[in-house]
């Protein structure tokens, strides 16, 4: 053996890994051999360091106290999953710590808030842009448009009551302006009823929403006059 | 719950498949056996891997929680330390390549290595910081098994097993692991040589 393959063998002479032959013409060696004598010295100190100096490390004294909460938690968690929604446990698994899942709600909640205060905020600008017209100017505009309209709506009437015999609380909607007509004491609309009784409703420009609250009476158009002019 | 120091003498004795086997059932004193029977032995390894002690109690942790978890799915054949140590190890390459990754897109998790070596061997006495500088410098290849086999006295059928890797080469790469060592170590060799010519008694003894 030479001096080369017995330091590949020291390691293994100190920690009882060769077999007897090789064992024994490694200590040939060392007896004949200074040099491999003194690595082996050094070798054989890295071994006893590595046996009795080297320090033991330990785990924290609560290891065992948290490791047993945790796997009883685990074990809890397996139950309870089964039981919830499966939107719950998508939410979990996106949202794995309840600090997120509470920013979370905050975060819904405050754009549903912020989301109603920018509505009603619209609406009332939408009213006040409508209201702060001013008052004249809206009675010109109406006073203007009602007579072509009371015309127009008075030939528009015609056609349709020639088309239909009878009349339900039927609402006829033309450009912006609605009319309807509510039923007689018999139970039907003759066309006299209709004339006197319809509302000219005009309906918000705006919001264009129909319904109750945005409906606005022109004041200039009466009744009276609209049946007046219409000659049965 | 109690701890295992009042459990009869039965539960201590009893081998690792025994226990694993109450802890199916659900013997939870059993399981805590187990924890105390590998919990430093593996901290040992983990610690000498990781350098950092939160990081090596968190991987101890998640090394039990797995055994834990998957202990329907051990096999019997194989022995339950080569099993634990398999997942542990694993534990621990995930978690060096975890750092690498992060080292990888400029955030340094992993100190380089000398600072890294420094890191928790100070205050020891001058040898065996030495040595200990000397191993956590060794490459994750070389370490690994350089530890299971120095300091946790694993056989090497074991870490053939632990490591799934063939004998032959496990144990050339302790052979290899040792030079290596053996080289880092020669400097500071030398150095104490020539104080000890210089002293009536040999100063590696303190």
């Amino acid at each position: 053996m030479n001096c080369r393959k017995v330091r590949r063998y020291l390691f293994g002479y100190f920690r009882q890994e060769l077999s007897p032959e090789e064992r024994e013409r490694v200590k040939a060696h060392l007896d004949n051999c200074a040099k491999c004598a003194k690595e082996a010295k050094e070798i054989e100190r890295i071994n006893l360091l590595l046996k009795d100096d080297l320090e033991t490390f330990v785990p924290s004294v609560d290891f065992n106290k948290k490791l047993l909460a945790k796997i009883q938690t685990l074990s809890s968690e397996v139950t309870v999953r089964d039981t919830r929604n499966w939107w719950v446990r998508l939410l979990h698994e996106v949202f794995p710590s309840v600090r997120l899942r509470w920013a979370l709600a905050g975060a819904v909640s405050v754009i549903i808030v912020a989301w109603a205060v920018m509505f009603s905020q619209r609406q009332t600008s939408i009213r006040q842009e409508y209201l702060s017209q001013n008052d004249t100017e809206r009675e010109n505009q109406t006073l203007v448009s009602s007579q072509d309209i009371a015309d127009s709506l008075h030939q528009e009437m015609l056609n349709r009551v020639a088309q239909t015999s009878i009349i339900r609380n039927k609402a006829f909607i033309i450009d912006n302006f609605s009319f309807s007509a509510s039923k007689g004491e018999d139970g039907r609309i003759r066309p006299e009823d209709l004339y006197k009784r319809f509302v000219i409703e005009r309906r918000s420009p705006l919001t264009r929403q129909r319904g109750r609250g945005n409906h606005y009476v022109l004041p200039v158009v009466s009744t009276q006059q609209v049946s007046q002019k219409i000659d049965y | 719950m109690p701890t295992s120091e009042h459990e009869p003498n039965g539960k201590w004795q009893a081998d690792d498949k025994e226990l694993l086997a109450r802890v199916k059932v659900g013997d939870t004193t059993a399981f805590s056996v187990l924890v105390d029977r590998y919990k430093v032995r593996l901290f040992n390894l983990i610690y000498r891997m990781l350098r950092n002690r939160e990081e090596a109690e968190d991987i101890l942790q998640e090394t039990f929680l797995r055994v834990f978890k998957e202990k329907e799915s051990y096999d019997p054949t194989f022995a339950f330390s080569t099993w634990i140590y398999t997942i542990a190890l694993n534990l621990c390459r995930n978690e060096l390549k975890r750092k690498k990754r992060f080292k990888f897109f400029g955030i340094d998790l992993v100190k380089d290595d000398r600072r890294y070596a420094v890191e928790g061997i100070e205050n020891r006495n001058c040898l065996s910081s030495t040595l200990e500088k000397a191993i956590a410098s060794l490459p994750v290849k070389y370490r690994t098994v350089f530890l299971l086999r120095e300091v946790n006295q694993l056989s090497y059928e074991e870490m053939s097993q632990s490591l799934s890797i063939p004998l032959g080469t496990v144990k050339s790469r302790v052979n290899r692991a040792r030079l290596m060592l053996r080289e880092k170590l020669k400097p500071k060799f030398e150095e104490q040589y020539e104080l000890s010519k210089s002293s009536p008694i040999p100063i590696w003894l303190f």
